[in-house]
């Protein structure tokens, strides 16, 4: 009986923690969306690309402070800082 | 014998006088505000720049193409009006930076051409062309800027050789030095010497707070001259010179905002500094704690409002502080300062 308990309670626990797994990794996505989305509008000539992308192609990465990054395709950028 | 009984006091007297001045901080109760919401809706992705200019908070959309400047009624909470293009035309801007250049201006700098303008909260709300243009002239290659005076700017020009500026009509003059042993080449310097920039118009004081160093330095206007005041030193930051570039031995993320009020330089700092990922964004998780020091750098008192600050915004005439905060969305918050 007790092996039984213990493993119902396994079983719940790994969905939860499945379930948890599934949602952060979907809010990282939205944020690491978000920042993509925007340092792409920061390039302002509509050419869709990734965030990493943006990085490989400016050596910028995007941040929270008012800090500009002048990358190396000679443009300054907003909210972003050197990598 | 004699000297023993002199150097035995003096000894503890000594030892005494360190331990109360480094647990000075520690020594101030964390008091818990809550604050109140004004506006609970900042519909976007990404809020920039929160700036307060009379009865209107302005906060920047920095990637919203159609309209980067939100105007909101500090009393009703509510969007008064909109502005500003992000484009190639001769109205437009490719990359703003928006910044309060004075209690009355917002000022929006194109990051990318030779050009800014000062916006007119007025004009915007009747419907008429609300911006005045300029060639950035002196400006140029600050990252921030402040009118002290009617036409008089100062600067701050990280990638130059001194940090300020003050440009007067067609005259300048270069001062402060980078508050860093060594001299950092010009990368360097504009990597980890921009920061927030902020003038108080009542005491004469400037304020700096660079971002990757948790330092807050003052300086007292004098005539058309700054002088620094005083330097606080949060902690000290340990980098050393590798190939003539800064290493940093302890990386970390530090002071994001910076705002005055009539009593207090309000800085929005974590409790500790140290390296506190979200798991969410994959970016340094924003405090929740608002310092507040005196304009003579005394920590004075430490401000708990329970919500990640992410933008904060004041000014010298009253003790209230305006935030933009996850709740878990975006939203403006007004904080009274006990």
């Amino acid at each position: 009986m007790k092996t039984k308990i213990f493993g119902f309670i396994a079983i719940v626990a790994i969905a939860a923690a499945v379930a948890l797994n599934v949602t952060l990794s979907n809010q990282k996505q939205d944020a690491a969306s978000m920042l993509a989305l925007a340092n792409v509008e920061a390039l302002a000539d509509g050419e869709t690309m990734t965030d990493d992308e943006f990085t490989d192609q400016t050596d910028c990465v995007a941040c929270w402070d008012d800090h500009n990054c002048t990358g190396k395709d000679g443009k300054t950028y907003s909210f972003s800082h050197r990598e | 014998m004699k000297m023993k009984k002199i150097f035995i006091p003096f000894l503890f007297l000594l030892l005494f006088s360190c331990t109360h001045k480094g647990s000075k901080s520690k020594d101030i109760e964390t008091i818990e505000v809550k604050p109140i919401t004004i506006t609970d809706s900042v519909m976007t992705n990404f809020p920039g720049s929160l700036l307060l200019t009379g009865n209107y908070l302005v906060w920047e959309d920095p990637f919203n193409s159609s309209a980067f400047i939100k105007v909101v009624d500090i009393h009703t909470g509510k969007q008064v009006a909109q502005t500003g293009e992000v484009g190639q035309g001769p109205k437009e801007f490719v990359t703003p930076s928006v910044d309060l250049v004075n209690t009355d201006k917002i000022g929006v700098t194109d990051l990318n051409r030779n050009k800014r303008a000062v916006l007119d909260i007025d004009k915007l709300i009747r419907r008429q062309n609300p911006f005045t243009y300029y060639r950035k002239g002196g400006l140029k290659g600050a990252t921030r800027y402040i009118e002290f005076e009617p036409n008089k700017f100062i600067g701050l020009y990280p990638k130059e050789q001194m940090l300020y500026k003050v440009i007067d009509k067609n005259k300048a003059y270069a001062f402060g030095k980078f508050p860093i042993d060594g001299y950092p080449d010009a990368i360097d310097r504009a990597n980890f010497f921009q920061g927030s920039l902020a003038y108080n118009r009542k005491n004469e004081k400037l304020i700096y707070c660079p971002f990757d160093f948790p330092y807050i330095i003052t300086y007292k206007k004098n005539g058309s001259v700054f002088k620094q005041d005083k330097i606080l030193k949060i902690f000290d930051v340990k980098y050393e010179y590798v190939n003539g570039k800064i290493k940093f031995k302890n990386r970390i993320v530090l002071i994001g905002e910076l705002a005055l009020t009539k009593d207090y330089i309000v800085v929005a700092r974590p409790k500790e500094f140290k390296k506190d990922i979200d798991i969410n964004t994959g970016m340094q998780k924003r405090p929740h704690t608002l310092y507040l020091y005196d304009y003579e750098l005394n920590l004075v008192k430490i401000i708990d409002i329970k919500v990640p600050i992410i933008r904060l915004a004041g000014n010298e005439k009253s003790n209230i502080v305006y935030a933009i905060v996850t709740n878990p969305e975006y939203s403006i918050v007004k904080i009274e300062l006990p």
